[in-house]
């Protein structure tokens, strides 16, 4: 079943550490102890095993950007379970926010990409990135005030 | 204002980026191939599930027109009249 593999596991080892800090940041989970994330874990292992079903058939486009896709769909799908902050930096902000400013701040997309992953208007991702910056700015800490 | 926006952004991104990292669980990647290779295997049969009774469908039509004949005129009801001699 190795010759399957096909350069996915390589995929993986390359990008895990970055995936996983995305979903965490995203979860709001606690980066340590190690094993404090499992919704982030969990995440992020449906995502890359939605990656491999489609390995094959995935032609010019970067597995990368299709991972962080299929976590972005996912995270929105259960964002009602992540409503609130379970101890990351981002605990403060909606599942909405952290969304819009984790893939606007951190992975650098624009706000017009953020806003076709997410379904929005570019305005309101713009909305949605100012309110989160805000939040943040007024506890920098991420702890409840 | 911009100047503003712009600064308080990279305060964020400075944030994101200074955010502890979570070490990778080594088993990740074995899970993450495992539920891949489900999610395959499950597509597959999705598949066949579609396919088959398509293929089923049109293999028994097929025997049944060759039996039936369909386009064959059916036969006459009655005896055609007997020319005269």
């Amino acid at each position: 079943m190795v010759a399957e593999d096909s350069g996915f596991t390589a995929f993986v080892a390359g990008t895990a550490g970055r995936l996983l800090h995305v979903a965490t940041l995203l979860t709001s989970e606690p980066a340590l102890p190690p094993g404090a994330n499992p919704h982030a874990q969990r995440l992020l292992t449906a995502a890359f095993g939605a990656t491999y079903a489609r390995w094959d058939r995935l032609r010019d486009e970067d597995p990368y950007v299709y991972a962080r896709r299929e976590l972005t769909v996912r995270f929105a799908r259960a964002a009602r379970r992540f409503r609130r902050g379970r101890g990351g930096p981002l605990s403060r902000l909606t599942p909405r926010e952290r969304l819009a400013v984790v893939l606007r701040f951190h992975e650098g997309l624009y706000d017009e990409q953020v806003a076709a992953l997410m379904g929005l208007t570019a305005e309101r991702v713009r909305a949605l990135c100012r309110h989160g910056v805000g939040t943040l700015r007024s506890a920098p800490d991420g702890t409840a005030a | 204002m911009s100047g503003a926006g712009d600064r308080k952004e990279r305060e964020v991104r400075r944030l994101l980026a200074g955010a502890a990292r979570p070490p990778v669980p080594p088993d990740l990647p074995a899970r993450a191939l495992a539920h891949g290779r489900r999610a395959r295997r499950r597509e597959r049969l999705w598949r066949w599930a579609l396919w088959l009774p398509a293929v089923a469908a049109a293999v028994a039509f097929g025997v049944w027109a060759c039996a039936a004949e369909p386009w064959a005129a059916p036969p006459m009801g009655t005896t055609p009249p007997l020319e005269p001699w």
